[in-house]
């Protein structure tokens, strides 16, 4: 006969803010220089069933330097990321991208323009077409509506993909050798 | 001989036909059927009545005492015929262990018999052309005399009406080792009919009832002749039987209600380990496989809700198909205490309204998945205290639709796609620390968590959009599938405005209740 425990859950915060869905539901992993480029983090999102919500990081030069986001584009010459039709439970259909693959570029109202690559190989699921109209939910919103997309690496390839990106002990480690090496 | 009903109405000429039969080395039974007898109750007379009335006195001993099986049926309106054979049945049927007050019996023969059969009536065809022009679909087949001749055996002996048509089936198949070399010959005259058939799918069978068939309906008599000898040759060895027994699935219907926030729907493996223990499903299948005692069984529902979720009100209605049942015979208060049974099991699974149902019934059960409402209460948190202006505003929703996305927690599994669906109501209540209620109705298939917290902007609008200003779930329960299927048995609580976590109570006055009918 099966048994369950006679203990009824409680939120363990009864009173205060509960856990948000980030930290419910994701675990947070970092992609750190992009790109070979110092300080272009990317934090990516993973859910135990694989699913990758690719995010800037705080640590990127666009939120830490508080800078204002001005246009998002998911296409350029060479590559086109809104293109990406597929079908069914197992997305036929769409694009397999690389850990480096450019994903989006991000321009901002000083000029300067960032590409953001895919942080995962993986089957490419979304991309946050809000952003296109709204560029500025990436610095208001990172880790939620300013999300920039969703990929979803394959069963045998997820686990590798994880372990090439950062923890979050291991990113709170680069982010201090770096302070270090500024002074 | 105005006992049978035949082709024929010369005695001289039955006598002939009869003799000529026996020189064939055919049996009673099939002489009977091969000189035109169609009626069932005919055969239900024994073997010795029929032989009493067919044949000549004295060689009324020499077709009993043939040792070679009929070359019109290889011995399964003979041997397998006579009761020896329905006593193996008997103790086959009984030691399977099944339950049952009627039956069928079905017969799998050896697909060579139809060449035989098409033998014989050419054979008679080309000996007495005036009686047999034309009889082809006039001869009773070997499967019908069978029934005609051991049914009512079989019902006595089983004390179970015997049925053409019954839930509960014994199928004797029999096998003729010869069966394929006697079909040969059809590959060199149809080889385009038969090569294909050398694949998985046809069981690596070359030759099938339905092909055999189609290709002795192309060939006309004398192209027959040429290839399979009329009358057919007289086996030399006979056939051999495989009984089993199966009873058609049985379907047992009910609503469940879920108290635990730590309970999956459905059994929770991921690669062969166990996430969690328990389920709803093994909760409550567990005592009715023990009653049922089914070979398989599947549990289905009107929807699922999440491990963390409760399913309370009248609960949510599910059907349990029970596959090759053992057991079926069970009164109202036999499946009263059934459900009495599965609701000591655990106190966070409840069920209620169980009944057995018919297959088409089960049908209203998927139904409910697509096109009918469903009510939740969940507590929220938002980042400020809520306002009578914010209640209000909520409380006037109607009818508000969502663009919904496939939630990231099951975008591996599902289509990923942009679904609308539609809140019918809300109603929020301010509880202390930044907390509230909401109890809304909604079309089925809204995901309710994903439109409180938004899923990262992907359902829209969501609850931080009507509020402006950043809400997250804690807690979401189910208070009503909406399905009135399965009928209603048990008594239905007091409607309530309030959210009432109590669980129905399962007293000796309900069961009474229970007997007195359907409610509603």
């Amino acid at each position: 006969m099966t048994t369950i425990s006679d203990d009824p859950v409680v939120n363990n915060d009864v009173n205060g803010r509960p856990p948000n869905v980030v930290d419910r539901y994701f675990k947070r992993r970092y992609k750190i220089d992009m790109q070979n480029k110092v300080g272009e983090d990317a934090m990516v999102l993973s859910h135990s069933n694989r699913v990758c919500v690719v995010c800037l990081a705080d640590s990127h030069p666009v939120l830490k330097e508080k800078k204002t986001v001005t246009k998002v584009s998911f296409e350029s010459a060479k590559w086109n990321r809104m293109d990406n039709k597929f079908s069914g439970k197992n997305k036929r259909g769409a694009q397999w991208l690389d850990v480096n693959s450019p994903l989006c570029e991000v321009t901002c109202s000083d000029g300067s323009v960032y590409t953001i690559c895919c942080c995962v190989k993986g089957q490419l699921i979304e991309v946050n077409e809000n952003l296109i109209n709204h560029p500025e939910l990436v610095m208001r919103k990172p880790c939620g509506e300013g999300y920039l997309a969703v990929l979803l690496p394959g069963l045998k390839g997820f686990e590798r993909e994880m372990l090439q990106l950062k923890s979050q002990e291991e990113y709170q480690e680069v982010l201090a050798s770096r302070a270090a090496d500024q002074t | 001989m105005d006992t049978f009903e035949i082709f024929t109405s010369s005695a001289e000429e039955t006598k002939q036909i009869v003799s000529d039969l026996q020189q064939t080395g055919c049996c009673t039974r099939c002489i009977l059927r091969l000189l035109g007898e169609l009626r069932s109750l005919t055969y239900r007379s024994s073997l010795e009545e029929i032989e009493r009335a067919l044949l000549p006195e004295d060689q009324q001993s020499s077709v009993t005492t043939n040792q070679c099986p009929c070359p019109g049926c290889l011995g399964i309106l003979q041997k397998f015929a006579e009761q020896p054979f329905l006593n193996t049945i008997v103790k086959k049927v009984r030691e399977d262990g099944y339950q049952f007050s009627a039956h069928q019996c079905s017969l799998i023969l050896p697909v060579s018999l139809a060449i035989r059969q098409k033998a014989l009536l050419l054979y008679l065809q080309k000996k007495y052309p005036d009686v047999y022009k034309g009889k082809e679909g006039s001869i009773a087949s070997v499967k019908d005399v069978w029934k005609w001749s051991c049914g009512h055996r079989m019902a006595s002996l089983l004390n179970a009406k015997f049925q053409n048509r019954s839930e509960f089936d014994i199928l004797m198949t029999f096998s003729y080792k010869d069966s394929d070399r006697e079909c040969a010959f059809l590959l060199d005259v149809f080889p385009e009919t038969f090569k294909k058939r050398k694949q998985r799918k046809f069981g690596f069978e070359t030759f099938t009832r339905s092909n055999v068939m189609a290709s002795l309906q192309q060939m006309d008599g004398s192209k027959f002749e040429d290839c399979s000898s009329c009358p057919p040759p007289i086996p030399t060895e006979d056939c051999s039987v495989d009984i089993s027994c199966s009873h058609n699935a049985v379907f047992i219907a009910g609503r469940y209600q879920k108290y635990s926030r730590e309970l999956s729907q459905t059994p929770w493996v991921v690669d062969g380990k166990r996430i969690m223990e328990g389920s709803v499903q093994e909760l409550i299948c567990e005592h009715i496989v023990n009653t049922f005692k089914p070979t398989e069984h599947r549990f289905s529902s009107s929807g699922r809700e999440d491990v963390d979720v409760r399913m309370l009100g009248i609960g949510r209605p599910f059907v349990v198909e029970l596959i090759n049942p053992h057991c079926v015979t069970f009164s109202r208060q036999d499946i009263a205490d059934l459900q009495e049974r599965i609701n000591t099991v655990s106190k966070y699974v409840q069920v209620r309204d169980l009944q057995i149902v018919s297959r088409e019934e089960i049908a209203k059960l998927k139904e409910g998945e697509i096109d009918k409402t469903k009510t939740y209460s969940a507590l929220c948190w938002c980042d400020r205290e809520l306002t009578l202006a914010d209640i209000e505003m909520l409380a006037a929703i109607k009818d508000l639709r969502l663009q919904q996305k496939t939630p990231l927690r099951v975008l591996h599994r599902r289509t990923a796609a942009t679904r609308e669906r539609t809140i019918h109501s809300l109603k929020a209540t301010k509880e202390a620390n930044n907390r509230f209620k909401i109890l809304m109705s909604t079309q089925a298939g809204t995901y309710i968590k994903e439109f409180v917290h938004g899923d990262f902007g992907r359902t829209y609008p969501n609850m931080s959009d009507l509020l402006k200003a950043e809400c997250d779930i804690i807690d979401l329960d189910v208070e009503s599938v909406d399905v009135d299927w399965p009928v209603f048995i048990d008594p239905l609580p007091q409607a309530s405005e309030t959210v009432d976590s109590e669980r129905s109570c399962n007293s000796a006055e309900d069961c009474q209740i229970k007997d007195a009918g359907v409610m509603f």
